[in-house]
């Protein structure tokens, strides 16, 4: 039996032998008939640049935030993000302190404000971040388009002031002290567009917002495209830490399969377990034990994230086609039109500028081409285009709300202003080109003289 | 005129006149040359770099220089890049600048492991402004990172640095070299600075996102 199997691989490797001298029989057949196919080829259009990502994927990044604190996890969990290298924020509840809870929600407030050594430990020791999540967890739905000062909501409580009482600012002290950023985050994530305008406009950064790229966990999609972090809160569904830490991990991992940045909201004080209990620490140490031995996260601090802060950039638009690589000289931006919107301009292969308005997400206008005044940046003028390699600035050097053009010349800088459209070509012609920095005294200054590439 | 320092050459409105200047950093030193106020410029002055500043006149860290008011008084100040740190230099609100000061940067922002220190980055360090935050921008490896400007205890630092878009990253087609190299800021929409970049097919821009839309 084995004797066979030999024999039948010796058969298989003969073929496979034959078959491949054919190959290369036919490969030297094409060859001989090469002039043919290559003469076709040559008419194929240029090959694109694809580039080629690093081998490395980088890493996704995780925020860890805590909200409705402090409690009586509140430490534990600090500890454990620190001593693992995670810098998390910690949204407070003001009302909150350590001990059982008083009566009158007013009545707290001074106590969080009597006792700050939680915020201290927090911020100091830990090297958190805190940020305000309201005095009592009242929604700010509830709030005021205005002012965000209910006055008698539901159930009779006054939640006056819920987001500006003298403890909001106390916490806003403790975290300019350690120069963190003023955060806020909205308490069950009820925020409309009014809320959100009214604390963006308030109070610096107070109104904390994160961009459609940073995902976060479960819901709380606001209006207007903004994402603000959710909830991951499973204790009054199974008494079992380590089944919601494989919850959380499942929820997250949904979110990287199309984000690069994920912020996990988790709870250092939760409503329906005792203060005392510590489940919440438990499934938030299964978890980040998870993420961190796993070697595919980067913490980073939730400011970090796209928009926490108030700013971002949305995804790149490709608004021409034009200008891409091959497509001219070094790119430039100025201000051509005297609308205070950018254009993009290049110096092409024919030795002219062109420029674009970009100011659309729609397709930027095609380059239009400026009608070359100077003979210094004319085309065929080898020492503007091989000396100085069609080097050009933009600059609104007579204040006239429009750029015009600086050029190098042998002669020294000139100046060509933007002539307002009386061009022959119309829009986009500027006019001659005047001296206005000789040589001389470039030389005296070291700005020339060295005779190297301005590319090097 | 053979190239040397132009990589550096900015123009600024230093003096205050409403009239750009030019402002250089060479191996002699800062160059100044103000405006005449139509359009040419007076004798350049050379104000010799301080000792310290490390290799800050070599042309690759020269062509970082950003003129922008970073201590919001309404004069550009200096913002440029040396070996191992980034220097700051104050307007002194009369044609001159103070002493070149490093920029403290708090949490680990420009350092080697952003990828801020690859030489490859140095062109695309660039000052911003988007809803009046001033800051500086710079391709790094995981995207857009930007550095908040501020003033903490009478000190300038660099501080909260953060991501302003993920979409500018390996896998997604743009590799780091690319972005460190090519990306350019402008006011394209409105005030706001936002970000073009070019690729072989073309211009890209990705534009600043403010507060709550």
């Amino acid at each position: 039996m084995k004797r066979l199997a030999v024999a039948a691989f010796i058969a298989v490797s003969a073929i496979a032998q034959s078959n491949n001298s054919t190959g290369v029989q036919q490969s030297q057949q094409s060859a001989a008939a090469a002039p043919d196919v290559l003469r076709i080829q040559k008419e194929w259009p240029p090959l694109r640049t694809v580039p080629i990502p690093n081998e490395e994927p980088p890493l996704k990044k995780i925020a860890i935030v805590a909200d409705d604190g402090p409690g009586n996890n509140t430490i534990s969990i600090a500890q454990f993000l620190y001593a693992n290298g995670i810098r998390g924020t910690f949204c407070q509840n003001t009302d909150n302190y350590f001990g059982s809870p008083a009566p009158d929600p007013r009545g707290t407030v001074k106590k969080a404000i009597q006792d700050p050594g939680i915020l201290e430990t927090l911020t100091t020791t830990y090297n958190h971040l805190v940020c305000n999540h309201g005095a009592s967890h009242a929604s700010w739905k509830l709030l005021s388009g205005t002012a965000l000062m209910p006055t008698t909501p539901p159930g009779g409580v006054d939640l006056t002031n819920e987001l500006y009482e003298p403890q909001a600012d106390y916490l806003d002290k403790v975290q300019k002290e350690n120069d963190n950023p003023v955060l806020a985050q909205a308490p069950g994530y009820g925020y409309t567009s009014v809320e959100a305008g009214v604390l963006s406009s308030n109070k610096e950064t107070r109104g904390i917002t994160v961009s459609n790229k940073h995902q976060a966990i479960g819901y709380g999609k606001a209006p207007n495209g903004v994402v603000v972090a959710a909830d991951f809160n499973c204790a009054q569904i199974f008494d079992d830490p380590q089944l919601c830490e494989q919850i959380l991990i499942a929820e997250a991992a949904g979110y990287f399969e199309t984000n690069d940045a994920v912020s996990v909201t988790i709870h250092d004080k939760q409503p329906y377990i005792s203060d005392t209990d510590p489940f919440p620490f438990y499934y938030i140490r299964y978890a980040v034990q998870y993420w961190v031995q796993s070697g595919k996260y980067e913490f980073v601090p939730y400011y970090s994230m796209p928009g926490v802060l108030g700013i971002g950039a949305l995804d790149p638009i490709r608004i021409s086609g034009e200008f891409g690589d091959s497509d001219g000289g070094e790119l430039v931006v100025g201000y051509m039109n005297g609308n205070g919107k950018a254009s993009v301009c290049s110096a092409r292969d024919d030795y002219t500028v062109w420029c674009s308005d970009a100011a659309s997400t729609e397709d930027a206008a095609r380059p239009v081409r400026l009608l070359p005044s100077a003979p210094e940046i004319r085309i065929r003028n080898r020492e503007w285009s091989e000396k100085y390699n069609r080097k050009f600035w933009l600059a609104d050097l007579r204040n006239e709300g429009v750029s015009g053009f600086v050029v190098p010349t042998s002669e020294g800088l000139k100046f060509a202003p933007h002539n307002y459209g009386r061009g022959k070509r119309g829009k986009g012609a500027y006019g001659p080109l005047s001296l206005v920095l000789p040589i001389k005294q470039l030389a005296a200054v070291g700005l020339d003289g060295g005779g190297r590439s301005i590319l090097d | 005129m053979g190239g040397e320092g132009l990589s550096s050459i900015k123009f600024a409105d230093i003096n205050g006149d409403g009239y750009p200047d030019l402002f250089a950093i060479t191996s002699k030193g800062i160059v100044i040359a103000y405006n005449n106020g139509d359009g040419s410029f007076g004798i350049p002055v050379v104000h010799t770099l301080p000792a310290g500043v490390n290799r800050l006149w070599e042309e690759a860290y020269a062509a970082t220089v950003q003129m922008v008011d970073i201590n919001g008084d309404g004069f550009p100040d200096i913002v440029v890049r040396g070996y191992d740190a980034v220097y700051y230099a104050l307007n002194q609100k009369d044609g001159t600048f103070g002493p070149f000061t490093v920029m403290t940067p708090l949490g680990g922002e420009f350092s080697y492991v952003k990828g801020a220190y690859n030489p490859s980055q140095y062109k695309s360090f660039a000052a911003v402004n988007i809803n009046g935050k001033t800051g500086i921008v710079i391709g790094q490896k995981d995207g857009i990172g930007f550095s908040e400007l501020g003033n903490v205890n009478g000190k300038l630092v660099f501080h909260w640095n953060r991501i302003l878009s993920y979409s500018y990253t390996d896998l997604k087609g743009w590799d780091n070299a690319r972005l460190a190299s090519a990306m350019l800021v402008g006011k394209f929409r409105d005030g706001n600075d936002d970000f073009l970049l070019r690729r072989s097919d073309g211009l890209y821009l990705s534009l600043s996102q403010v507060g709550t839309q």
